[in-house]
């Protein structure tokens, strides 16, 4: 698959100003992203995250190193179509509609017009703004707002979305169609860089993850890899409990140890996601 | 069109929205004004002359409006604003979309403000007709302090004209008489007599026939004040008569100036300073031209009251 | 709904107001008062722009302005009528002068008549400022006095004068005029009113004991005695007369 994104020896320092010492918000950081790859960029508050981000969106110069996004350098301007970036901060026009705010971007990056609202009439659909298309979106709750940021950065169809927290505030419903959507860019060969705290969502989402700390990589790589215990687990179900005691014996016989017999539980979740599709089925046979 | 979708169109449909009504109940409020206020015994062509504060009220109000709902619309124009990475990403350009904010704002002023100035001009009673005055230069000495003494006034093109104004700056007397001053032009007097001048200041309207200018020679003949002509104290009316609402609009787009040098400003200042920075520059610098005088827009408002063509 | 209440709630408002006695004077005041601390400064500067490049009407109508916010300024009426009446922009001819100046000063008579129910106890200085107004105007423009009606300036400031005594009764505003008397009996004398400028020089005599200086009262009574029987067609010494200069607008009436 070919780069998406490269970084070598990236750093990035805010400089002092009177009493405030310089700040090195990134040490030499070295990436690679591949088309249709989902990478989760996970750390601590002032890990560098949304510096990454906002380097490879050309909003920072780095101090130092080598970016290329899609092999330009992140500022060039044919990046505005191709490049999607949607910040952690509030949307800019609250006193737009969300059909004129897309009509906006749409208009800003290069699209025709009836592109842009075939497209926008499209997202807003999906994401569930569709009742709210004559509110301004300074009366959106965060929740909306988030799913507003993101259909502009979708307008495009763009190759690269950098996203920083982009589920933060929705809940599990608005989540999984976010998801649902990035997992459909990716799969079109989109190369996806996603910030985010909610690890779950990284966790079904992501194949591989990049955690920072200190503006360092603390860890890379697939999540296979990263999460991967030394154990073992057999699921089985229709068993009583003699049964579970003979199966224990024998494990122990075997040189297992450590073993344990537990019932394991749904995540919350995917209760959720449960009800959200009971819902949906509901609402589809009415 | 995609400008109309960009920052011009957002900025100037936002300002339409948010400027359009406070700026009609600032029209609203200024016609009950003057309607309270009119000078009710004055001759018929000055009233309007005295009802300036008026006609600036609703204009001064659509101003400040759009440069406000625009500055506050745009996150770039001051810093640390919400979105503006946004904004920054997909707006290029040397200026960040902020000279298309201002172009959207003074854009949707013009809409408001062109049928203010044409309702408010019929109400308060400017002059139907407007005649433009042109200013006569004078070159070398302007001043005529004995008997004899002459000051020759060009005008840059020939003008037709019925009448001429006068308004010289008056010294210390040095007698008892009142200055005398031949008016001519090409050698032929204007005048069936000599111009009397006593107070400093005080205009003096001449008709004379209508005819083709080109220069005016004042002559003093005899008195013991000495007048001094500074430039705009000769002016020469011309027989062109122009309608009153062609003034309003040209008033109209003349207080579009004021904003665009309120919002460069702003925008200058937002480069480093937040919005309440950026918000009470734009503000003051609004108040300055308007209501302290500083600035053509003054001027342009007297101009039109007082039925002067504006150009 | 909260639009209904709103509408009904204003039209309410509207129906009492209009209930209102003389709403639109009160409705005046009410906003002269409220928008004066607002309003002066701008209109001072108003002022000044009509000075600056403004013609006499439009100053005239600033000062009206700043008069409606300050009603009882009569010093300020006086000053801005005056100012008004004797500022001629358009210059023409004689007669053309002398006709724009009398619809200059029918105004400014107008305007400072009305300033008078706000005068109170200024009312007796207003009416003095209008008695000297019609005078000074004739002398200003040659071809105004002629344009005036009966008695010309003389007769309009006495009725100012004797309208200041009715009010105002005293020392003053009888001395007031008792001294233009002169002024008036010359007038009248002009315009061929003979017996009337006698009847009128012999009320002076009756009235001059009335001035508070006694020596000054005892010198006006002889000298309008002189006056009334050189008027009569009898011998009487004039010399004093004919020195005393508020006698001068009789002296063309009693060579």
């Amino acid at each position: 698959m070919a780069t998406a994104i490269s970084a070598k020896q990236l750093t990035v320092t805010f400089p002092g100003r009177g009493r405030r010492p310089a700040l090195q918000a990134l040490q030499p950081l070295d990436l690679d992203v591949k088309r249709g790859q989902v990478l989760g960029v996970l750390g601590p508050n002032g890990s560098g995250k949304t510096t990454l981000l906002r380097v490879l969106a050309g909003l920072q110069p780095p101090t130092s190193g080598e970016v290329h996004v899609l092999g330009e350098a992140p500022t060039a301007r044919a990046l505005t179509s191709r490049v999607a970036y949607q910040s952690e901060g509030p949307l800019p026009l609250t006193t737009l509609s969300a059909p004129e705010y897309l009509a906006f971007m749409g208009a800003e990056i290069g699209l025709a017009n009836e592109v842009c609202d075939q497209r926008a009439a499209g997202l807003l659909a999906r994401l569930e703004l569709e009742h709210a298309r004559r509110r301004r979106i300074s009366t959106f709750s965060t929740g909306m707002s988030k799913r507003l940021a993101l259909a502009a950065a979708l307008l495009a169809e763009p190759d690269v979305l950098l996203l920083d927290e982009p589920t933060a505030g929705l809940d599990p419903f608005g989540s999984a169609t976010v998801m649902e959507l990035l997992r459909e860019r990716a799969d079109a060969g989109a190369a996806i860089l996603m910030a985010s705290h909610q690890l779950l969502e990284v966790e079904e989402s992501c194949e591989e993850v990049l955690v920072l700390h200190n503006g360092t990589v603390h860890k890379r790589g697939p999540l296979q890899d990263l999460l991967a215990k030394d154990e073992h687990a057999l699921i089985a179900s229709g068993l009583d409990d003699d049964a579970l005691a003979e199966l224990r014996d024998q494990a122990e016989a075997r040189g297992a140890s450590g073993v344990r017999i537990e019932r394991p539980r749904d995540h919350l979740f995917a209760l959720f996601r449960k009800l959200g599709r009971d819902r949906s089925d509901e609402e589809r046979q009415t | 069109m995609r400008a109309w979708r960009g920052p011009f169109g957002v900025t100037m449909r936002q300002c339409l929205r948010e400027a359009s009504l406070p700026a009609v109940l600032a029209t609203v409020a200024a016609a009950l004004c003057h309607w309270l206020d009119d000078p009710t015994l004055a001759e018929d062509t000055n009233s309007a002359a005295a009802a300036t504060p008026w006609l600036t009220l609703p204009l001064f109000v659509a101003a400040v409006g759009c440069c406000y709902v625009a500055a506050r619309t745009w996150p770039t124009f001051s810093r640390r604003r919400g979105g503006a990475d946004t904004v920054r990403r997909v707006v290029r350009g040397p200026l960040g979309g902020r000279g298309a904010v201002a172009l959207g704002a003074t854009a949707a002023q013009l809409v408001i403000c062109l049928p203010i100035a044409l309702a408010l001009s019929a109400w308060v009673g400017v002059p139907p007709i407007a005649k433009r005055h042109h200013r006569a230069a004078c070159d070398g000495s302007k001043i005529l302090d004995r008997a004899g003494a002459s000051l020759r006034f060009d005008l840059s093109s020939p003008v037709h004209a019925d009448a001429i104004q006068l308004r010289p700056r008056a010294s210390l007397p040095m007698g008892p008489r009142s200055t005398r001053v031949e008016v001519t032009s090409e050698g032929s007097p204007l005048t069936t007599e000599p111009v009397e001048v006593e107070a400093s200041l005080e205009l003096i309207r001449l008709k004379i026939a209508a005819r083709e200018l080109t220069e005016l020679t004042l002559t003093q003949v005899d008195g013991d004040i000495p007048l001094i002509f500074q430039p705009g104290s000769v002016v020469i009316v011309g027989t062109d008569e122009s309608p009153r609402w062609g003034n309003a609009a040209l008033l109209a787009l003349f207080s579009c100036g004021t904003s665009i040098l309120a919002l460069t400003l702003g925008a200058l200042l937002g480069l480093g300073a937040g919005w309440p920075t950026v918000a009470s520059s734009i503000g003051v610098a609004q108040f300055i031209q308007w209501i302290s005088g500083v600035g053509p827009i003054d001027e342009a408002i007297l101009a039109l009251a007082r039925g002067q063509w504006l150009l | 709904m909260p639009y209904l209440r709103a509408t009904i709630t204003l039209a309410m408002f509207s129906g009492a107001a209009s209930m209102l006695p003389q709403p639109a004077e009160r409705l005046q005041g009410f906003a002269s008062w409220f928008a004066r601390p607002a309003r002066l400064p701008f209109a001072w500067q108003g002022l000044n722009a009509a000075y600056q490049g403004g013609d006499a009407g439009e100053a005239f109508a600033r000062g009206q302005q700043i008069l409606d916010l300050a009603p009882s300024w009569t010093i300020g009426h006086a000053a801005f009528a005056y100012r008004y009446v004797l500022t001629q922009d358009t210059r023409g001819s004689a007669a053309e002068q002398a006709e724009q100046a009398q619809r200059r000063l029918i105004v400014a008579m107008a305007w400072l008549e009305g300033a008078r129910q706000h005068a109170g106890d200024r009312e007796a200085e207003l009416l003095h400022s209008a008695a000297f107004l019609a005078p000074i105007a004739c002398r200003q423009f040659p071809g105004l006095e002629a344009r005036l009606p009966a008695g010309g300036a003389p007769a309009i400031s006495d009725r100012y004068f004797a309208e200041a005594e009715r009010l105002f009764p005293g020392p003053v505003t009888r001395e007031q005029r008792l001294f233009h008397v002169p002024t008036l009996a010359g007038a009248l004398l002009s315009a061929g009113q003979r017996r009337q400028a006698v009847d009128l020089l012999k009320a002076a005599i009756a009235t001059a004991s009335e001035a508070r200086d006694q020596k000054l009262a005892r010198e006006w009574r002889d000298r309008v005695d002189e006056v009334v029987r050189a008027l009569s067609g009898e011998a009487a010494p004039l010399e004093a007369v004919f020195d005393d200069r508020r006698f001068e607008p009789l002296w063309p009436h009693l060579r």
